[in-house]
């Protein structure tokens, strides 16, 4: 019975009074709750050259959509009279052999060089992720065939398809799309397969399916959302691949037909002045060269941003 | 191990006919005929034209009859420059490409293992920096910019190095060069950060403490263990020189089979671009199943399956 006594607790007036707040708040969560992507983002901002990637391509996008609709000047009509001039405060890059201000025309090419690359880096995304998704998902017999399928699309050199591609359906914007895109998937499904396959073995996966979630949404909400971060990496690599397939293409004249004009036609037609006027080419060329430089520099960063682990 | 090679030889005859059948049907469905009616004067020249090329019988027919041909090694007959045989263009194409590839492959793989040496064993910080540097540039700029922007600056802005063609040695100088950089920063970025692995193991540690000169144990201990990765690397890559840069060659106007095949686009002659084509694939299959066997042969570890 004493023994008992002594194990009560005293119970008095104190142990019932209000805590200051200064000990109430202990255990709160200084640090405002993130999202991935703001978490993300905070990481990127640090990197110097990322930034700098990422300021260079907003310019360069605004000045192609707003400066040629603004501009006294016309991409297609030269003014006879002003063929050939060198850089001046009228034109800005000079003028080619038609009397064309080439500063308008870099930036329609622009245009349609940049749409080209985002499009068909999309395109090769949404394709990529669902054939690699649903190799790596499924896996066994079915996964076997449809790698050995990419194997062998890999074993081949990305131009020929495009080349082909291009021969077969003719030289536009829509063939050269399918083209770059056909011959760029191939990347993509492999990385997302591989992602696939390490994180459908993982706890939240089976959790996933015991709470009777269906095969389809696992795939898509869950293991899918998982590895954003690698395939939104890629997708940041695979713009300036395809511009750069344009670029090649539209240079060796198999790209798109005049007067559609892209950085590469444009340093395809200055080709013929190189030896009179270099400088008609090196504009296209510096175009190209900053964007795929700035475009490379975003994907670095992206890549350290995205990943937590990689601090 | 002979399972293994039997296997992949099999899976690279699969692939050669998949390419084969693909680039044969999307050539025929492609509209327009080099033998159209407007292109001959009579009805009986345009005949004996399309009898000679098979293209009057069924597609079926023509299909095997190609494959035949190719069994055979006979990729068919130019539609443009009649006369001359596909094999033609090949054999006066390809050796010239294969000089400029080896070339650029031999710059690559010195100028690449050098460099990035440099950076994952220089003591000096700058020395790290500016090999970083040029892995950097070299990754994100395309040998073709690369290419414009030499021809533009030092062939004729400087006038420093002829710019056309191949007819001496100097001539090689910035096709080469242009073709080498980006392998040359790839191997660099691939040798660095191999090489930093190898330098942190145990043996490299009892190597250095047994008193061996430092020297030594770069180039004994480290750099043939760090070498796999650059093996991996470099027989693709030697494959997609071999076969020649379209854009590069053209630049250079470099008689190669990499131009060749541009201009038979331009030309739309099928029976160029088809016969390319396979050729192309070949060459760059057979250097993927070497480069295997070769990593297997100077890693035991690896085992071929």
């Amino acid at each position: 019975m004493e023994e008992n006594k002594t194990n009560e607790i005293q119970l008095n007036p104190e142990l019932f009074e209000k805590l200051d707040d200064s000990e109430k708040n202990a255990e709160k969560i200084a640090y405002e709750s993130k999202t991935y992507f703001a978490d993300a983002w905070s990481r990127f901002k640090q990197n110097k050259l990322a930034l700098v990637g990422l300021t260079f391509l907003v310019i360069m996008i605004l000045a192609c959509i707003f400066i040629p609709m603004i501009s006294s000047y016309s991409f297609d009509e030269g003014d006879k009279l002003a063929k050939n001039l060198a850089p001046s405060m009228a034109h800005f890059m000079g003028t080619d052999k038609f009397g064309r201000d080439i500063f308008i025309r870099i930036l329609y090419g622009g245009r349609i060089s940049l749409s080209v690359g985002f499009i068909a880096a999309f395109i090769s995304l949404a394709v990529g992720v669902v054939y690699g998704g649903i190799a790596g998902y499924v896996g066994g017999k079915v996964d076997m065939l449809m790698m050995r399928f990419v194997d062998m699309m890999y074993s081949i050199p990305d131009l020929l398809y495009v080349i082909m591609i291009l021969v077969v359906l003719g030289s536009n914007l829509t063939s050269l799309l399918i083209g770059i895109s056909v011959s760029s998937w191939m990347g993509m499904a492999r990385q997302v397969r591989a992602q696939i396959m390490t994180l459908k073995e993982q706890e939240f996966s089976l959790a996933a399916y015991v709470l009777g979630a269906s095969r389809t949404r696992i795939l898509f909400k869950h293991l899918l959302i998982n590895s954003m971060g690698p395939i939104i990496v890629s997708v940041t690599m695979l713009v300036p691949s395809a511009i750069f397939y344009e670029a090649v293409l539209g240079y060796l004249g198999i790209g798109l037909a005049p007067p559609q004009a892209s950085w590469g036609t444009l340093a395809n037609d200055a080709r013929r002045m190189l030896s009179s006027a270099p400088l008609q080419t090196f504009w296209p060329i510096i175009a190209i060269c900053l964007t795929m430089l700035a475009l490379n520099f975003i994907g670095d960063g992206l890549g350290d941003a995205l990943d937590p682990k990689k601090k | 191990m002979a399972k293994y090679i039997t296997k992949r030889v099999l899976i690279g005859i699969l692939t050669l006919f998949v390419l084969t059948t693909a680039t044969f049907f999307l050539a025929k469905a492609t509209p327009g005929s080099p033998f159209s009616a407007e292109r001959y004067r009579n009805e009986e020249a345009r005949e004996k034209a399309m009898a000679k090329y098979n293209l009057d019988k069924p597609v079926m027919e023509q299909y095997f009859l190609y494959l035949q041909g190719i069994t055979e090694g006979d990729l068919g007959e130019s539609y443009i420059q009649q006369g001359r045989t596909v094999n033609y263009y090949i054999e006066e194409g390809f050796p010239v490409t294969a000089r400029l590839g080896s070339i650029a492959f031999i710059i690559a793989l010195i100028a690449g293992i050098g460099i990035g040496t440099g950076a994952a064993l220089s003591k000096k910080r700058w020395i790290n920096n500016v090999c970083m540097f040029i892995a950097t540039i070299g990754v994100s700029i395309p040998s073709f910019l690369i290419a414009l922007l030499l021809q533009l600056f030092i062939g004729v802005q400087l006038g420093l190095l002829p710019f056309i063609g191949l007819y001496g040695p100097e001539y090689y100088i910035m096709p080469a060069f242009s073709l080498a950089l980006y392998p040359i920063a790839m191997i660099a970025r691939l040798t660095r950060s191999s090489l930093l692995e190898v330098m942190r193991q145990d043996y490299i540690v009892l190597a250095r403490s047994k008193g061996t000169p430092y020297r030594m144990v770069v180039l004994r201990h480290a750099l043939k263990n760090a070498m796999l990765p650059v093996i991996t690397y470099a027989g693709p890559m030697f494959a997609f020189l071999l076969t020649g840069s379209f854009v590069v060659e053209t630049i250079y106007s470099i008689p190669g089979i990499g131009a060749t095949f541009v201009q038979c686009v331009v030309n739309r002659d099928y029976p160029l671009i088809m016969g390319m084509t396979i050729f192309l694939g070949f060459i760059i299959i057979t250097f993927n199943i070497l480069t295997d066997l070769i990593s297997a042969a100077v890693d035991p570890r690896i085992k071929l399956k």
